[in-house]
């Protein structure tokens, strides 16, 4: 079966591992955020509400997401191919050194191409998915974003055997 | 005699045919498409259960062509381009496993609904080839064999029944209740407690329900639910008489030239051609597939798909029609202490607006077909609930401008919504067919289901919101919202296959075989006419468990 070959290649591969985070890198990233961070960072900043995209590793999520082979390439290029476009329209080093207010206004222009509409919507749903996502998923560390909003978890909570894609092996095995 | 009777599919339509067949020492053998998902590999994994394609197939692989009405006509767009996924629990257990479980029966009268309310221009409206009376019975074996739970109180529509209250008690419940029965009293409604098919107390290896509060969408980890593989498959395979063969997508029935039903082919987990035998086929892939399946099994002897002499496969299709609203509950609304009840999670509310099942209304013509409301919390997934927040009129929100609003709507309120169900008037442009150009990652061709629904539909479905919508207002819901409109809960499918004494308008008889296929019989929810303004999932279990008896009355108990 294709899904489980995939499943079996994806297992070994280090995205999850590229995803684990310690407080050092958490710390390290509030000081200077990478231009993909600030994207992030400008739509769901760190405030008086409550922690922000970086403090939900959203990038990295992000990141993670873009290497799983059983989501639909087109998808994941869709994502990927926005960076790009961002990065071909404007001063990468310049945003990074941007303050908010400079920021908002790129982000408002970007909001205002035809690619930019729908590819923001896009990585923000992908931003709630690590604020909200089981932390397990290396989004939502030490259960921040359901902290934030109070909410209750589910039980029994995912293990690694049967979390998102392991589960396909699991079933295959048992 | 001891005969080989072979199930394809095993959700709601599939379960107690595979019971009560290997209870009674007949060999059944069960051909599921999906993957053997056990109730240990379930969890509260919201990644697992929406986000990603675990339970149903990826649309790379198999979709579904949409003929849906735009404008004048229809426009025809496959699910892959679309981005609209329509399965629904590709697993063992079908789709039953993912349900919430809210279980209505049908009403008397929407057996004979033809009889009962006069035709509809434009709507294939018949009577049923039983009566409520007939289904009685199973409707009643459901309650205990599935399991459900809940309180018989007297209304206008409640149903004749042959026990006076359910095997189990109700489940617990948020003070909302309470709060929609007073709301209901004060506006001289009838709020009526929701049956639900969910094991108050345990049963056999089931355990009672955990109010896990994640149910709709998520399996069930203590087997509470009713799903056809832990109420039923999982005792018949305990008998020894039952194989399941999981990943196994039957693609083709053969005949053997003489209309009798020979083998089923199937794609197994290695994409290998494999073959089943059998002297009795049951077909329960839920309603779409299931047509597609008789209508890709054409041979020399039946040339336009199986039991389709009569162009009747696929035809009049139909789903649960009507519409949802919701309000905010605000906690700053109410004491503190109704506050924290309200927010408590878990519990149920289990209720439903039942006066207008049936409408007398000069302004819509007099006497005519109606519908209920059930009254739902917001699901808790918490993703699914926060990308509904992302827009404000349509336009992208971020900033702290959004994680106010998120606050806001985590932590200050709760959503309390309602769900209308209403009949969907089978008609000529609600139908399967086979798409003629779009295959799956078999080669075969897909469902084409053209989604025209009648304005009749929208206009019930109206009337009974507005009533709902006055409840959400009294039980003090704030921006309350509402809309109803023709694009269909693909969750709730039936028809395609309906049953009747007339070969000529009806694909199978009144015991759902196949008119034209002697060993044939279909039991999702296919054989319906007509859906009534309920959810489907009782229904299809009850007439499941009929077509058992007469499987039974027709073979004999091998045991005996
Ligand atoms: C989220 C959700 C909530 C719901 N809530 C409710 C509710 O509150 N109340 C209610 O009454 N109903 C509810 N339902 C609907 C209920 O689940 C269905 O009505 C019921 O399961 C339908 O039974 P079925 O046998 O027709 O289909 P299913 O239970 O879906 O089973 C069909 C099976 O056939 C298999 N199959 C398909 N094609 C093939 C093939 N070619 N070869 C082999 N196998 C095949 C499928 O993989 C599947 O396992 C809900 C459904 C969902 C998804
Ligand atoms: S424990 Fe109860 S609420 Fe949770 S999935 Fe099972 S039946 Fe539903």
């Amino acid at each position: 079966m294709q899904r489980v070959l995939l499943t079996g290649v994806a297992a070994q591969l280090p995205w999850l591992m590229a995803c684990t985070h310690d407080s050092k890198d958490k710390a390290d990233a509030s000081l200077k955020l990478t231009w993909k961070q600030a994207i992030l960072d400008q739509l769901i900043p760190a405030d008086q509400y409550g922690p922000g995209a970086v403090d939900f590793l959203a990038d990295k999520y992000i990141d993670w997401y873009l290497q799983d082979e059983l989501i639909d390439p087109s998808d994941r290029d869709y994502v990927a191919n926005g960076f790009k476009k961002f990065e071909d329209q404007f001063d990468t080093k310049q945003f990074e050194s941007m303050n908010a207010s400079e920021r908002e206004t790129i982000i408002r222009k970007t909001y205002e191409t035809s690619w930019g509409k729908s590819w923001l919507s896009r990585i923000m749903t992908l931003s709630f998915e690590a604020m909200l996502t089981h932390p397990i998923y290396n989004g939502n560390p030490e259960r921040i974003g359901w902290k934030w909003l109070d909410h209750t978890p589910g039980q029994p909570e995912p293990s690694q055997k049967i979390m998102y894609p392991n589960i396909f092996s699991t079933i295959n095995e048992s | 005699m001891k005969a080989r009777i072979c199930v394809i599919g095993s959700g709601a339509g599939a379960g107690p045919i595979i019971s009560e067949m290997s209870k009674a020492g007949h060999e059944v053998i069960v051909l599921e498409k999906g993957p053997w998902i056990k109730t240990e590999h379930f969890s509260k994994d919201e990644m697992v259960a929406t986000r990603r394609s675990v339970y149903t197939p990826d649309l790379r692989d198999e979709r579904h062509v949409l003929n849906r009405p735009k404008g004048d006509g229809f426009e025809a767009k496959n699910t892959y381009d679309i981005g609209k996924d329509i399965w629904q629990g590709n697993v063992v257990g079908g789709s039953s496993n993912f349900m919430s479980g809210y279980f209505h029966r049908m009403k008397p009268k929407d057996f004979k609904l033809l009889s009962s309310y006069g035709p509809t221009e434009g709507a294939n409206i018949v009577d049923w080839p039983i009566s409520y009376e007939d289904m009685e019975p199973y409707y009643t074996k459901v309650e205990t064999e599935v399991g459900i739970s809940g309180r018989a109180v007297n209304h206008p529509f409640l149903e004749e029944r042959s026990t006076e209250d359910y095997p189990y008690p109700p489940l617990a419940e948020n003070i909302v209740a309470k709060k929609l029965d007073a709301a209901g009293k004060e506006l001289g409604y009838n709020l009526v407690p929701v049956p639900r098919a969910i094991l108050s107390r345990s049963k056999e290896d089931r355990s009672a329900c955990y109010m896990s509060n994640y149910c709709g969408s998520f399996g069930c980890s203590s087997d509470a639910k009713g799903s056809s593989r832990a109420a039923l498959i999982n005792g018949a395979l305990a008998t020894g008489n039952c194989e399941l063969i999981p990943n196994a997508k039957v693609f083709h029935l053969e005949t053997n030239g003489k209309g009798k039903l020979v083998k089923a082919w199937y794609y197994d987990g290695e994409e290998k051609k494999q073959s089943v035998e059998a002297d009795i086929f049951v077909v329960a892939c839920q309603a779409i597939e299931s047509s597609r399946l008789l209508l890709m099994s054409k041979n020399k002897e039946f040339e336009h798909g199986l039991a389709n002499n009569y162009d009747q496969v696929g035809k009049n299709l139909v789903f649960s029609a009507g519409g949802v609203g919701s309000c905010n509950l605000f906690y700053s609304d109410f004491s503190e202490d109704d506050a924290f009840k309200l927010a408590l999670p878990g519990l149920f509310i289990n209720r439903a607006l039942y006066d207008w099942y049936e409408i007398d209304d000069p302004d819509l013509g007099g006497k005519v077909k109606g519908g209920l409301a059930d009254f739902v919390w917001e699901h808790a997934n918490p993703i699914t609930k926060a990308v509904k927040l992302k827009k404000d009129n349509g336009k992208l929100i971020w900033g702290s401008e959004l994680k106010k609003k998120m606050k806001a709507h985590f932590t200050e309120q709760r959503m309390l919504k309602f769900e209308v169900f209403v009949d969907w008037n089978p008609n000529d442009n609600c139908h399967v067919s086979l798409a003629k150009k779009v295959k799956d990652k078999w080669n075969d061709p897909v469902a084409n289901v053209k989604l025209g629904f009648h304005d009749q539909d929208i206009k019930i479905g109206r009337y009974v919101s507005q009533k709902a919508v006055e409840v959400l207002k009294q039980v003090g819901g704030k921006n309350v919202s509402w809309g109803v409109g023709g694009n269909p809960p693909f969750n709730l499918q039936a028809g395609g296959c309906r049953f009747g004494t007339d070969p000529k308008t009806s694909v199978l008889d009144a015991n759902c075989r196949a008119h034209d296929v002697d060993n044939l019989y279909v039991t999702d929810g296919s054989f319906m006419p007509t859906g009534g303004s309920v959810t489907f999932t009782w229904t299809i279990y009850a007439n499941s468990f009929r077509v058992a008896d007469h499987l039974l009355e027709r073979l004999g108990t091998a045991n005996a």
